[in-house]
């Protein structure tokens, strides 16, 4: 039932509509808020296989200044995103590394 | 006794004949661990919990047919794996390995012997090609007298493979790999083999040249 209410022409739209009037932040607000993640990359050594992928994800994940991690295996190189007004200094994301066997690899940039 | 442990033990370091060749002894820190080895020359499993990268509690049980004993060996033991020396590279990464364990046998009328399980594992790999040897000794007959006809265990193992194309670690990734493998005097037995692994799982299934059977590895990180 709730499928078919959903299926029908305008009904989602409208949805959108009152979900957005409704919202504390207005609109702008919102958008200036994602504006606000800022993101790092950063090149792992010895990164190269899926276990290590993992490892990474899981020493990194109850971060809390971590909105999310993107592990990118092919080119060797962790992107950290960090909630708004939240980031993360160069030594504490090279010591997290280390605890989790690996290392920064300072030579290469994006 | 402790004299032939000691100088056997630095015999297996100096040797590098280095195996479980899979060689994933240690993990990431708080992971467990499932490691299964399994073919018609033995099996050995391991449950792991990893205390740091580089150190790691673990349980094994090992079997292995002893055709010149006339037996079924069967073990379990306790004991730790340490990664010694990993070797961290832009693009590669190498380890050294070294497990230790103590347990006892369940061979049919030798139950409740105790044994000791040493372990060394060395292994090189990038996202292309992947090389790794082990060495693992039994120590089945240091303990007491009464050990005459009663012989270590030893396994060799050698692995070459490579990877036929690059994927992310949410895609399956898959290897060819050729073994290598000798336990005690027996043939060196040559069995190619395929490496799947997905995310925190990897599983390999092969068959041996010579016609021997089959093989199937898996390992878990949970």
């Amino acid at each position: 039932m709730k499928k078919n209410i959903l299926a029908l022409p305008g009904v989602l739209s409208l949805g959108l509509a009152v979900l957005i009037s409704f919202s504390p932040l207005g609109l702008g607000q919102v958008q200036a808020a994602e504006a606000e993640v800022t993101e790092k990359t950063v090149f792992v050594k010895g990164m190269v296989c899926a276990f290590c992928a993992q490892g990474i994800e899981r020493q990194f994940s109850d971060q809390p200044e971590l909105e999310g991690i993107n592990v990118d295996l092919p080119n060797h190189k962790v992107v950290l995103k960090f909630k708004p007004g939240q980031s993360m200094s160069d030594e504490t994301i090279a010591s997290l590394l280390e605890a989790a066997g690996y290392s920064v690899d300072a030579s290469r940039t994006n | 006794m402790h004299k032939t442990f000691t100088q056997s033990f630095f015999i297996l370091l100096l040797s590098m004949g280095l195996t479980r060749a899979q060689a994933h002894p240690t993990s990431f820190q708080g992971a467990w661990s499932l490691v299964n080895e399994s073919s018609h020359m033995g099996r050995h499993t391991m449950f792991t919990y990893s205390h740091r990268y580089w150190l790691a509690s673990a349980l094994h049980y090992a079997y292995f047919p002893l055709e010149e004993e006339g037996l079924e060996y069967e073990m379990a033991a306790v004991g730790v794996n340490t990664l010694l020396k990993r070797w961290n590279r832009p693009t590669s990464q190498g380890n050294f390995y070294l497990s230790l364990a103590q347990g006892r046998e369940f061979t049919q009328g030798l139950s409740g012997r105790p044994v000791s399980l040493v372990e060394v594992d060395l292994d090189w790999e990038d996202r292309r090609y992947y090389i790794a040897t082990g060495y693992t000794r039994h120590f089945r007959q240091s303990f007491d007298s009464d050990s005459v006809g009663i012989s270590d265990i030893e396994v060799k193992k050698l692995r070459m493979g490579f990877a036929p194309y690059l994927g992310e670690f949410t895609e399956l990734n898959t290897w060819f790999i050729m073994q290598a493998m000798q336990v005690n005097q027996g043939s060196v037995e040559l069995t190619p083999l395929l490496r799947f692994y997905y995310r925190n799982a990897l599983w390999e299934i092969g068959s041996s040249l010579k016609g021997g059977g089959f093989l199937f590895n898996f390992m878990l990180h949970m």
